[in-house]
Formats: C-alpha cells, sequence, structure tokens
C-alpha cells in the first residue's frame, strides 16, 4: 500500500488499525496524522481509530497491571504545579519558541549584531563571530534533525527568562538555549548535570549571542559522556566555579 | 474532561485507574522499570497538558492513556535501539516492593480482563498472533516484523488488519 499525500479517507481507514497500533513507518505514520488533522468532511475517519484504539488499549490487560513507585506521582504533582491544565501541546508551542529564538540567533549574526560585553578589537570580533555563526548552524541543522527533541527547561524563579534543551538521542547531540536573561546573570550562565549521587559537574558555559539575553550553548555530544544526566541545571555562576552558584534553571533528562 | 478544567484531584483518579496498566505496557516494551515509569510520569503530564484535547470518541480515556503510554515507550525504544545502547536488564525497584498491592476485587477484575484478551489473542491464527505480539509488545515496526519473521511486507500488513478486525469481534463478544 503506498501513500499519497492527498490520501483519501478510505486509504486511512484502511490503514487505521496499523495506525492504532503505531506500526506504521514514518513516511505512513506521517501521511494518516496530516490526514487526520485535516478539517473535514470525514468519512469515518476519527472512528474507525477510535475503535482501533479501544481493541489496542484492551491488549495491554495481558501484561499484569502494577502500580507505580510513589515517586512517580509525586514527581508529576511537582511538575505539573507549573504547567496549567490544557495548555495544549507544549512540544509545539516550544518548537514555535525555539525557531523564532534560532531565527534571533541567526538574526544577530547576521546583521552584525553580535555582542560580547566588552569592546573588542576586529580580529577577536572576528573569531566572536565565526563561534556564534557555528551555533546559529547547529541549531539549525539539529531542529532539522530526525528525532530531536525539543525539553523546557523549568524556572527556578520569576523573571529569569527562558530556557530550552534541543536534544536528539540519535546523534548524540545537544544544544541548550536561552533568553530574556537577565543583564546580570546573562554573563555567567553556565550548564550543570546532575548524575546519580555524585556532585554536579560543568558540562559547559552558555556564552551570549546577541545582546537582548540571548545565550547558546553547542554540547556536542557532552550531555551523553559519560552517560545522559539525570537532571540539568543552568546557573549564575563565577568566572571559576566549581558548584552551581545561583540556579535559573532544571530539567530533569530521565 | 474535569482535569481540562484544572482539577489535580480528577488527574489522581485518573492516574489511580489507569496508572499501573501504562507501567505494565512500558514495562514491558522497554523491560526497565526506572525508563517505565519516566514514561508513566511523561504520560500523565501529556493528559494534563492536553486536557482539552481529549476526544471521548477516539476510543475513552484508558485507551487515550495507553496509547500515549506505549507512544512514549516505543519513542524510547526505538530511540536507544537507534542509538546502539543495550537496555538495561530489567531491575527490581524496590519502591515497587513496597507500593501497596491491589485489592483482591481489582486483580479479580484485572484476571477477568487479561483472561479474555488472553484468549482473544489465543483465537488468532499463530502468524496473526505472533505479528500483534511482536506489534504490539515488543514495538516493532511492520517492516522490522517483516524482516524479522522472513515475511513480505504486504502479508504483515493484512496480517495486521485482519488481526484487528478480528479482535475486534472477539473483545466485543467477550464484553455482552
Amino acid at each position: 500500500m503506498t501513500v499519497s499525500d492527498d490520501m483519501t479517507c478510505e486509504e486511512f481507514t484502511e490503514m487505521a488499525p496499523s495506525y492504532a497500533l503505531a506500526v506504521l513507518d514514518e513516511l505512513e505514520r506521517a501521511a494518516c496524522t496530516r490526514h487526520l488533522a485535516q478539517s473535514g468532511p470525514h468519512r469515518g475517519c476519527q472512528e474507525a481509530v477510535g475503535e482501533a484504539r479501544q481493541v489496542t488499549a484492551c491488549l495491554s490487560a495481558a501484561v499484569p497491571a502494577r502500580p507505580p513507585s510513589p515517586g512517580v506521582w509525586r514527581a508529576i504533582e511537582a511538575r505539573i504545579s507549573h504547567v496549567p491544565a490544557g495548555a495544549g501541546d507544549r512540544r509545539r508551542r516550544v518548537r514555535e519558541r525555539v525557531r523564532e529564538i534560532a531565527g534571533w540567533v541567526v538574526a544577530a549574526v547576521v546583521i552584525g549584531f553580535t555582542l560580547v560585553n566588552t569592546p573588542v578589537d576586529g580580529s577577536r570580533r572576528a573569531v566572536a563571530m565565526d563561534d556564534h555563526q557555528s551555533t546559529a548552524r547547529a541549531v539549525l541543522g539539529l531542529m532539522t534533525a530526525p528525532g530531536t527533541r525539543v525539553v523546557a527547561f523549568i524556572p527556578r524563579k520569576i523573571g529569569v527568562g527562558r530556557a530550552t534543551l534541543i536534544v536528539n538521542p540519535v546523534q548524540h547531540r545537544a544544544i541548550v538555549l536561552a533568553d530574556q536573561i537577565p543583564p546580570e546573570a546573562a554573563l555567567r550562565l553556565r550548564l550543570w548535570a546532575a548524575r546519580g549521587p555524585n556532585a554536579p559537574t560543568s558540562l559547559a558555559p552558555v556564552p551570549l549571542v546577541a545582546s537582548d539575553g540571548i545565550a547558546a550553548a553547542d554540547l556536542g555530544s557532552a550531555l551523553f559522556e559519560p552517560a545522559p544526566p539525570d537532571q540539568l541545571f543552568l546557573s549564575a555562576d563565577g568566572p571559576d566555579a566549581t558548584s552551581p552558584g545561583e540556579v535559573l534553571f532544571t530539567v530533569e533528562t530521565r | 474532561m474535569r482535569v481540562a478544567a484544572g482539577e489535580v484531584a480528577a488527574l489522581r483518579a485518573l492516574y489511580d485507574e489507569h496508572a499501573p496498566r501504562a507501567l505494565a505496557i512500558a514495562m514491558r516494551i522497554l523491560r526497565n522499570v526506572e525508563e517505565a515509569e519516566d514514561v508513566v510520569q511523561e504520560t500523565f503530564l501529556e493528559v494534563w497538558r492536553r486536557s482539552a484535547q481529549f476526544d471521548e470518541g477516539r476510543g475513552g480515556a484508558v485507551a487515550w492513556i495507553v496509547t500515549i503510554a506505549r507512544s512514549r515507550a516505543i519513542d524510547r525504544f526505538r530511540a536507544s535501539r537507534t542509538a546502539g545502547r543495550a537496555l538495561d536488564g530489567v531491575v527490581v525497584n524496590e519502591d515497587v516492593m513496597r507500593t501497596a498491592l491491589p485489592s483482591p476485587a481489582d486483580r479479580m477484575e484485572e484476571r477477568r480482563d487479561g483472561a479474555r484478551v488472553a484468549a482473544a489473542l489465543a483465537a488468532l491464527p499463530a502468524p496473526q498472533r505472533e505479528t500483534i505480539e511482536l506489534a504490539y509488545f515488543e514495538g516493532l515496526s511492520q517492516s522490522e516484523i517483516a524482516a524479522k519473521t522472513g515475511t513480505p511486507l504486504g502479508t504483515v500488513k493484512m496480517r495486521v488488519k485482519l488481526a484487528i478486525a478480528k479482535l475486534t469481534g472477539l473483545l466485543k463478544e467477550g464484553e455482552t
């Protein structure tokens, strides 16, 4: 069975069981999702998926149910206190936000608005421009790679701005973006990783790439070495910090 | 849905009812209790965020929650497999051991559901049953099932379609 962009409702209902079972390959699944998202009129598409989902959900009864540990609900409760119910598809909104940030990163580089905190001579400015152009390219490259996920950091205080982790577990690549960071913190931003009971370790400084509090760091594969962390912190540190200073953002990564 | 109105108690009620099943299916796919519990957490956060989009017509709350949990588990499974990382073995989590066990009535109902589904699966022709088991419980795609079983892709697709149609009939019969 082939999938075309103009999938009909008959073709969709034919594939609905496989769609509900999540066994379609990427292209087929994307075509089905597009078809389902189209405004109607549909002929039995929602119903076909609904019925197939009920059946596939029943299959889970074949596996003995087991209650999660108490910590799972506590973690959920802690996290929903930051997110209003029905807030929509956060991932989509974060992606939109990241595209906006990525656009700013590129714009800042292109128009030469790249800013470092102190006046610099011509050669140092050229080096800074190269670094920031490379960050902008890395952001755009990673954003368009298959399997990339976007995770929002949770701010620990009001008015510290926003921060986002763009991560691709397949490529073992990650980039951190932050914006609207207050000036006094923006120059000292650093990413830390916590793994198990060990003390947090510094992953990278997150330097400013534009004048209005946009900071970014291409982590390469550092996030995954030696193992993915349990938690990340963004903090405002002194130049030689050996432990996180004022923690501005956190995110659970496992 | 009361969850959409921001009622944490409503989310808790959904969690109490469906989290054990979400965990079971995530465990079956990931074979790691910590990862499976992460999936349960992600699932209920997604339920909270997307509660306004919940559509009863698409299969009810249990179908929605199990579908999310299974999709997240499959995403993790495929990402870790693609990255070439070996999955950990099953880890016994002491917290789980300490958790209160379901009541005898709940267990009885679970067993009834489980027995009904097991009977429906057993009624499928062996190749269809194998296909569904590889798809649903192992998280393999149709192409992967075709490669693993040495079966043409078209045959696998047909088996999925026929198996779901037959299960629909069998499970509906079982309800009456």
